[in-house]
């Protein structure tokens, strides 16, 4: 019973011993959504644009399964 | 013909391949002769050899993964690169090695010194002078076959419409999102196929947008987030990073022009040079 996480860029600095190659493996939660998952983590949703829920994104409300894979992105624009 | 083996046979080389094939390669001298016995340019002379399967020293070690007939396609191809630092920098110097015949370079900024830890075309020497300007030169004289035009102008919804008319495909070099919306809007407009770049850190994203299907918007909603929110703004933009995601846009620009199947429409190229992993992501 447990999620995949995966952070990219400032995200990841948010989370204390981010590994970027293993990601974060965590609990699952019957009935949590994307956003709820990004509550639990301690993340500010305003600066999250892009979920990712087995490599198809997704919206904030949609329902997380066990064993998703979920990746979470800021904005990225540098050139 | 015959003529034009008269001409080249002193600068012909026959090259052999294991499976027993057999090719020709011109060097550089011979492109000349045969441009200044027709009173040609030296393009028009590859185009005449790469007719004939021969193939113009500086473009042989192309030939594998492009045929002739692609050569002189890329020849007869114009791109669009916006934004001349980080990641345009480099795309406009592959693209005049790839042997695009046509780069439009746009950019309304000039060099400073923090670019040289990433910015190809930042040198002490090019300091303070328009990105646009200097990358138009770069790329003319590494391939004197290509034509590149520098034009030193921040892009808007005002000018890109003239910008981007002729090309046949643009690529996002920018630096911020706001330029990139009107950027993918002017391309839609265009009927053009966009090649998106982006990064942040070691991160970086690219995806062919074309003119009718997933973008930018559907990455990052319907308004551009503001610039302070992009993840480039505590990340930085390293050495490393910028070249790999430019080396994927010019990859994928490639395969646009030569009609080869590429990312498609909602696929996002993610790039992780910290893990490191590079994964396909999809849009909606």
């Amino acid at each position: 019973m447990s999620l995949l996480v995966k952070l990219s860029t400032t995200l990841r600095r948010q989370v204390p011993g981010y590994n970027p190659n293993t990601g974060l493996d965590l609990e699952f939660v019957p009935g949590e959504s994307a956003q709820g998952l990004i509550h639990r983590l301690g993340l500010d949703p305003a600066r999250i644009k892009i979920i990712m829920v087995n490599g198809r994104s997704a919206a904030l409300d949609q329902e997380l399964n066990d064993g998703d894979r979920v990746g979470l992105f800021p904005p990225v624009g540098g050139g | 013909m015959p003529e034009l083996r008269r001409i080249l046979a002193p600068y012909l080389q026959e090259n052999s391949l294991p499976e027993g094939e057999v090719f020709y390669a011109v060097s550089l001298a011979g492109l000349e002769a045969l441009a200044a016995e027709q009173d040609g340019g030296l393009k028009q002379a590859m185009l005449e050899c790469l007719e004939q399967g021969i193939w113009p020293e500086r473009f042989r070690a192309n030939r594998g993964e492009l045929s002739a007939q692609d050569q002189a396609r890329l020849l007869n191809s114009s791109v669009a690169v916006m934004g001349c630092g980080g990641l345009g920098g480099l795309a406009c110097l592959l693209l005049a090695r790839l042997g695009v015949g046509e780069l439009l370079l746009v950019d309304g900024d000039s060099f400073e010194e923090s670019n040289l830890n990433r910015q190809m075309l930042a040198t002490p020497e090019t300091l303070g002078r328009p990105k646009a300007q200097v990358a138009a030169q770069a790329a003319a004289s590494l391939n004197p076959a290509c034509h590149a035009r520098g034009e030193v102008a921040w892009i808007g919804p005002d000018n890109l419409p003239a910008l981007v008319q002729g090309c046949q495909v643009a690529v996002d070099c920018l630096d911020n999102l706001t330029a990139r919306y009107h950027l993918e809007d002017a391309c839609r407009a265009a009927g053009l196929p966009l090649v998106h770049g982006a990064l942040a850190g070691m991160e970086g994203m690219v995806m062919v947008i074309p003119p009718q299907g997933p973008g930018l918007r559907d990455l990052h909603g319907p308004t551009p987030p503001p610039k302070d929110h992009g993840a480039e703004v505590l990340l930085g933009t390293p050495t490393p990073t910028p070249a790999a995601v430019a080396s994927l846009q010019v990859s994928e620009a490639m395969k646009l022009l030569l009609g080869r199947k590429g990312l498609g429409p909602g696929q996002l190229l993610h790039l992780d040079l910290a893990a490191p992993a590079l994964e396909i992501l999809t849009l909606g």
